[in-house]
């Protein structure tokens, strides 16, 4: 009788234990060392005030993040709480590993009202939302002030045209050898870099459904053609092939070199850390027609579909993408900002240094310039198949309709 | 102190089973418990890797949902990508170039830091080992600064004999020669050892005897030292091959595989297909075709050299 009254009362104690021991989610995000001790810092602070809770991060380098976290799906190890970059958003879509928080976000009454529209958009498929935007960011032009000033060309207004980009940039081109500058930083990286010139043709990737591959239309190809051949032959805009990253183009744009070129949020704070480099930024010239020419991008922060602990997952992903996980990651200035809030954007870039009036710039582009990318599965494999298209044709081995039209059938196998 | 008391059957029992297991058996027993912690590590991550990728490759699979078996389908469409012939030819490319290149300067530069007039040896020898012990990351990098079209070391130098600037990396004509050229400089100290061991490992009264017959330098290089050191050149040519044919980091760092693709190799391409596409059975097909190319080279290799390897 003693020995069972003995289990008995170990029983209850373990069970007691368990009870109150804390629900344990993991967290998945890509990053560098910098970027996972501010992720360390928000679940720090997340469970300072939600001690019921523990948060175990998984931290991987970008460039082989999906990868593992597709591996930890496949093996059952699927992170409650991931980080997606929207490029394979439809991927993970498509193979069901995100859950639909449509349901939580109202229960919840999350407030998503503060929220870039043009972010939303990213994190939605049929009018379900399956995560929440991380880091809502154009791909602003950035134009070197010292440079056009030099010239005595004011700066384009905002509702400037490509063939206004070309003028400008030929007019801003001079020199040779070591004196040389270029009107435009141009360079083939990704997909996004080629996009505003297509969609200023009236062109796209896709057709609306996205289901057909039309980048092959002629006058999406006859811009592009004057895009790679002719103004980086005539030295107006950089070779793609001299300058290979956006780190050597905003190089040469930091040493007035380079007059105008595409950047993101960050490379803002790159720029403001060397001294006197005075830039503005602006959207991307597109035409009266077509306007919306200026990349949005957004990243999305979700729950797996699997995850056998959702309360405490949306808890932590309400906190990660509210307003407390926002001013941390403002505070760590590790991405722009989600929220349409000057806030925000003077904790994340430093508002005594240009580029001047960022906020309502990006508000303007948000609203009138801005357009999201036409992702879909398969995204990144058919970015690889049409920049090494374009490749060909800079390295003057065929037309863009040549090397586009080369290509369809490939693209269309991969979006069928 | 009296000895403990064994119960009588439990010590015939013993005697029995230590009677069973011969000693040779037990040497068998004790070497592959020995064995085993390499040996489960082989099974599991290169057996069953190596197995299992041979199934992927019969499958559509991208890591999420169920395999659907596809049978041959991916090496169907691998024979008519166009992609895959590019990174094929340009994988040979590199192979071709880099392995002659690397074993003729090896070659060369064993013969001459063997001979003891020649001074500062040691010194020579390791600065040529060096980049062998370098991260590869870190010699791309470096190299990368050097190549550079317009801030490089080497059109900045070339620029004083008025050559040049090359567009080292950043043109399909040049990268690949740019690409070779930082591949050969990373191996060539690694087959110079092997070479320097060869090398003293021929016998002298060889060369005492040919002396005497009165062959000249040349002659003795050909008729004595090639035979004597052809094992150790079978080996550096069969390895230097597979390497070459599994180039991925220098390549990688160095040019992404551009411009215009004119750099991407068949395991950037398996890479990409398999890590960025999720396209795991048709990257499994890739790899195994480059299994099969590297299989077939070898085997004739393996023919061939008894004509011209020294047993």
């Amino acid at each position: 009788m003693k020995r069972l009254a003995f289990f008995v009362s170990v029983l209850v104690t373990f069970g007691m234990a368990a009870s109150a021991a804390p629900v344990t989610i993991k967290y998945a995000f890509w990053g560098n060392p910098d970027a996972i001790g501010v992720e360390k810092d928000i679940i720090d602070a997340f469970e300072a005030t939600n001690p019921d809770i523990k948060v175990t991060p998984v931290a991987v380098a970008y460039n082989d993040y999906h990868a593992k976290l597709l591996i930890m799906i496949a093996g059952g190890q699927a992170p409650d709480v991931m980080r997606v970059d929207s490029y394979f958003f439809q991927d993970f879509m498509k193979n069901k590993a995100l859950k639909d928080i449509t349901g939580l976000i109202k229960t919840n009454k999350f407030d998503i009202s503060k929220l870039y529209s043009v972010g939303l958009q990213d994190v939605q498929s049929g009018g379900k939302f399956y995560g929440l935007p991380w880091g809502t960011a154009p791909l602003y032009m950035f134009l070197n002030k010292k440079m056009f000033a030099d010239a005595g060309i004011p700066l384009p207004a905002n509702n400037w045209t490509y063939e206004d980009l070309v003028a400008l940039s030929k007019k801003l081109a001079k020199g040779e050898g070591e004196n040389q500058q270029w009107g435009f930083g141009f360079y083939l990286g990704e997909i996004n870099g080629m996009l505003p010139f297509v969609w200023g043709a009236g062109g796209d990737l896709f057709d609306k459904t996205r289901t057909k591959f039309t980048m092959n239309d002629k006058a999406v190809t006859d811009r592009l053609d004057d895009v790679l051949i002719a103004n980086v032959k005539n030295n107006a805009f950089t070779s793609p092939f001299t300058f290979q990253k956006a780190d050597d183009i905003m190089r040469y744009f930091s040493q007035n070199k380079v007059a105008m070129m595409m950047g993101s949020a960050a490379t803002i704070l790159s720029l403001q850390k060397i001294d006197g480099c005075d830039f503005a930024v602006a959207p991307f010239p597109g035409t009266a027609k077509v306007p919306a020419v200026t990349v949005y991008k957004s990243n999305i922060v979700g729950l797996s579909a699997g995850t056998k602990q959702e309360k405490a997952a949306w808890k932590f992903l309400a906190y990660l993408r509210g307003p407390e996980g926002e001013e941390l990651y403002m505070k760590a200035k590790r991405m722009a900002p989600t929220y349409d809030d000057q806030r925000y954007w003077d904790l994340y870039a430093d508002t005594t240094k240009p580029p001047a009036k960022v906020k309502e710039i990006t508000q303007e582009i948000s609203g009138k310039y801005g357009r999201i990318l036409p992702l879909r599965a398969g995204w990144m494999e058919v970015q690889t198949i049409v920049m090494g298209a374009l490749q060909k044709v800079v390295a003057g081995q065929a037309t863009s309709a040549q090397a586009l039209t080369e290509i369809a059938p490939k693209v269309q196998a991969v979006i069928k | 102190m009296a000895a403990p008391v064994i119960p009588y059957s439990r010590s015939i029992k013993r005697k029995e089973t230590s009677m069973k297991l011969s000693s040779k058996a037990r040497d068998a027993i004790a070497g592959y418990l020995f064995i085993m912690p390499n040996m489960i590590g082989f099974l599991l991550f290169l057996a069953f890797p190596v197995v299992a990728s041979l199934f992927i490759s019969a499958a559509e699979w991208n890591l999420i949902t169920e395999p659907i078996f596809v049978g041959i389908n991916n090496f169907i469409a691998l024979f008519q990508d166009s992609y895959f012939w590019q990174c094929l030819r340009n994988t040979a490319y590199f192979s071709l170039f880099s392995v002659l290149l690397g074993i003729v300067t090896s070659l060369f530069l064993a013969v001459l830091l063997n001979n003891p007039r020649v001074g500062f040896s040691g010194f020579l020898k390791s600065a040529i080992f060096l980049p062998v012990i370098f991260s590869t990351v870190s010699v791309a990098l470096i190299w990368q600064w050097i190549l550079d079209t317009h801030i490089g070391m080497l059109n900045h130098l070339l620029g004083y004999i008025r050559l040049g600037p090359f567009p080292w990396l950043t043109d399909p004509h040049w990268s690949m020669p740019s690409v070779i050229i930082v591949g050969v400089w990373r191996q060539i100290g690694y087959n110079m050892v092997i070479f320097l061991a060869a090398l003293q490992g021929v016998p002298q009264d060889l060369y005492e005897a040919a002396d005497i017959d009165g062959a000249r330098p040349l002659h003795k290089f050909w008729n004595v030292t090639w035979p004597m050191i052809s094992p150790s050149t079978f080996f550096v040519l069969v390895t230097s091959i597979i390497n070459s044919f599994q180039v991925f980091d220098i390549t990688t760092v160095l040019t992404n595989g551009g411009p215009a693709n004119s750099t991407n190799t068949i395991i950037m391409m398996v890479y990409q297909y398999a890590f960025q596409n999720f396209k795991m059975g048709y990257a499994s097909a890739a790899a195994y075709m480059l299994f099969a190319i590297i299989l077939v080279i070898t085997a004739f290799q393996n023919i061939v050299s008894k004509r011209w390897v020294h047993t």
